[in-house]
């Protein structure tokens, strides 16, 4: 019967199938679907798009429900590529892509991505050294921190909208807990002074990490003098990098 | 009724200036017949001035549905399919019998109104969850918040304690998001404090971190937010932004923190709650009340009793339960304690759950879901106690009188803490929405 059901599901004729998944990557990647909640395709809750979900789905089926081409469409699309700014009109705008709708981190790809910028990896009950907490299967491996930022606990579907999000614990979290603390002792700030690197390139180093871009020539002249009168240059930079990890700007994707 | 008793009967129940004035707008512009009804009634069914005193809720919730046959309406002369074999026990209250294994309880019964007719047709965990926490059916078009995120929206901060507290966090009813902050911003959401009530996580600066350069981050945190203007504004960078800001304020309020610290009661005082789960969010909830906040759910699961009842609520030796003597012990000395310390007045507290369970015995010696018949206790925040409101049939099956709904609960739970039920909030996408919809206040408990 899987054999069938697999058939069934991916027979060009099924309406349902690719629809919904175009819609799900839709979603993973846009921060919206094209039809909300995406668990709910049914006649009497339109997509917002309808003929761009058909092309969609129909490309998915002629592609042979080839995944990485899917996304590969969608991420060279210029909707994908919007900025995240508005422009006064369009500020209210949460459904028709008029601008890109900013994201919270997943709770796994904030917990990779703070490991891959300390350069401390996570270590995780029962996984070989090096596992990502994107490649958890299920949520049953023991982690507070992936807890606190809101995995979903697969106790039931996380699809429908007000998932939990962490809230204050969260914020707590962030500001005193393990997850972002325990990695900048003997991390990465360390590591660049005892490079000899001089106070701004460590900055740049770590922006570049955390938010992909340089700093600004006023938020250099904020943290250089920063670094330079700290007694120590290496608290200091872990205190940097604590913030860096810590601004709005390194929480969304924008 | 003139316009302006009208008006001024709304401003004593908390009212805004703005929305006096809008009331007298409509007035001007005509009220209609209906409207005026509808103020006359509520007028009516104004709490008096004892009832108004109520500053902040506990509301243990019992999750999963705690049998109303086997705790507070027992039915000793039912057939043995139906009757629990736990003796009924008198209370300080003449001729209030409640079950065996709550003899503690007994004994504050004269504090507590006993609602025994809470009925409504939500059989699911989800469903009769949502129901009851947020006074509202459910439905697809619109999460509906929380008692405790309306009550923390409306009442606000009173100090740097979070206003609505979730012990251990707000997953009640198989994860349903019943008490969460729905419609409302997500700021509005509870505090979750974690699984050990005990020790909430967090709230100390890391090791090797002194005070002060946390405050040195946390400015260097606000000039680099203030630098980064990367990030669009919207609802959830502004939730965001609140949460850091409730941390803030949380942190550099040593009286804030003290309240979450256990540490702090005399000797004596966690025993007399129990060590329990139940317990010890008990006693949290009432430090947490006595430091400033609004409203915290103490949850405690495991009362879905489908099979063994009587072993597993009265025996701890049955893992995950015991939860009569639990409870017994902990909503007890919660009750008293707030009486001994001159709290109760001001404290309105809730016991109930999502709903009773089938007074017929199943085959595995369990009662399964039963929203038809369910009770509630009411201590504090100006309720009466040592009385019975309502009264379920001969077999504990449906209510023989004076049935209430969960709307009306709702409805008096919030009129109880000072907040107008019929008040109009907007949706984020700008849609006017009344607190709730249905509803009237129970005048019996005041």
């Amino acid at each position: 019967p899987r054999i069938e059901l697999a058939a069934w599901l991916t027979a060009p004729d099924n309406p349902l199938f690719a629809r919904t998944l175009v819609n799900r990557v839709w979603r993973h990647l846009l921060g919206r679907g094209l039809v909300e909640p995406v668990d709910d395709l049914r006649s009497t809750n339109p997509s917002t798009h309808p003929a761009l979900l058909d092309a969609l789905a129909k490309d998915f089926v002629t592609n042979g429900y080839n995944l990485r081409q899917l996304i590969r469409t969608i991420v060279s699309s210029r909707t994908y590529q919007l900025t995240s700014r508005t422009r006064g009109l369009n500020r209210l705008d949460d459904r028709f892509y008029s601008h890109a709708f900013v994201k919270e981190l997943a709770a796994q790809i904030f917990a990779d991505t703070v490991a891959q910028v300390t350069g401390v990896a996570d270590q995780f009950d029962g996984y070989p050294e090096g596992t990502h907490a994107v490649q958890l299967i299920g949520s049953h491996t023991p982690s507070y921190a992936l807890d606190v930022l809101g995995r979903c606990p697969r106790a039931r579907s996380c699809d429908a909208p007000g998932g939990t999000g962490g809230g204050l614990a969260q914020a707590l979290h962030l500001i005193n807990g393990q997850t972002i603390n325990d990695k900048l002792r003997g991390g990465i700030a360390g590591q660049l002074l005892a490079r000899g690197l001089a106070d701004r390139d460590v900055i740049e180093e770590l922006y570049l990490r955390a938010l992909t871009r340089l700093p600004e020539p006023r938020e250099l002249a904020e943290w250089e003098p920063l670094l330079d009168r700290a007694t120590s240059t290496a608290e200091a930079a872990r205190d940097l990098l604590w913030t860096l990890l810590n601004s709005r700007e390194f929480a969304f994707n924008h | 009724m003139k316009p302006t008793s009208v008006s001024l009967a709304l401003r004593c129940d908390g009212v805004s200036r703005r929305d006096f004035l809008h009331l007298g707008l409509l007035t001007t512009f005509g009220l209609s017949v209906a409207d005026l009804f509808r103020l006359q009634a509520l007028g009516a069914d104004r709490p008096d001035s004892r009832s108004a005193r109520a500053t902040s809720c506990i509301l243990v919730w019992l999750d999963g549905g705690p049998s109303h046959l086997d705790t507070f309406d027992p039915k000793p002369d039912a057939p043995s399919e139906i009757r629990s074999p736990f003796n009924a026990i008198t209370t300080r209250v003449p001729g209030l019998n409640i079950c065996e294994h709550l003899p503690r309880t007994a004994q504050v019964m004269r504090d507590v109104a006993l609602i025994r007719s809470l009925t409504h047709e939500l059989g699911n965990h989800d469903t009769g969850t949502r129901f009851l926490l947020t006074g509202h059916r459910p439905t697809p078009a619109l999460e509906y918040p929380s008692l405790g995120s309306i009550v923390a929206r409306e009442r606000g901060f009173s100090s740097a304690v979070p206003p609505y507290v979730a012990i251990p966090s707000d997953a009640v009813g198989g994860q349903s998001n019943a008490a969460r902050a729905g419609y409302l911003p997500g700021a509005f959401a509870a505090f979750n404090v974690g699984n050990d009530p005990s020790r909430v996580r967090d709230l100390q600066p890391p090791e090797g971190v002194s005070f002060s350069r946390s405050e040195q981050r946390r400015e260097m945190l606000h000039k680099m937010d203030a630098f980064s203007q990367n990030v669009e504004e919207g609802p959830l960078t502004q939730n965001r932004d609140a949460f850091y800001e409730q941390a803030y304020r949380l942190l550099v309020s040593p009286e804030a923190k003290a309240a979450f610290d256990l540490s702090g009661e005399k000797p004596g005082a966690h025993e007399r709650y129990g060590h329990s789960r139940v317990g010890t969010g008990c006693l949290l909830a009432r430090r947490l009340i006595e430091a400033g906040s609004r409203f915290v759910t103490v949850v405690d699961t495991g009362w879905d009793t489908h099979q063994q009842i009587f072993k597993e609520l009265p025996d701890s030796r049955f893992a995950g339960s015991g939860k009569l003597p639990n409870l017994d012990r902990a909503y007890s000395a919660l009750v008293t304690d707030l009486r001994e310390r001159g709290l109760l007045d001001s404290t309105l507290v809730v016991l109930m759950g999502e709903f009773g369970r089938t007074p017929k015995l199943n085959a595995l010696g369990g009662r399964d879901h039963w929203p038809r018949a369910g009770f509630v206790c009411l201590a504090g925040g100006g309720v009466k106690g040592g009385r019975v409101i309502g009264a379920t049939n001969a077999f504990g099956e449906v209510p023989a009188d004076r049935p209430v709904s969960p709307p009306d609960l709702a409805f008096t739970i919030l009129r109880l803490l000072g907040v107008d039920p019929t008040k109009e909030l907007v949706t984020p996408s700008g849609r006017p929405v009344k607190i709730l919809n249905e509803g009237t206040f129970i005048p019996e408990l005041v």
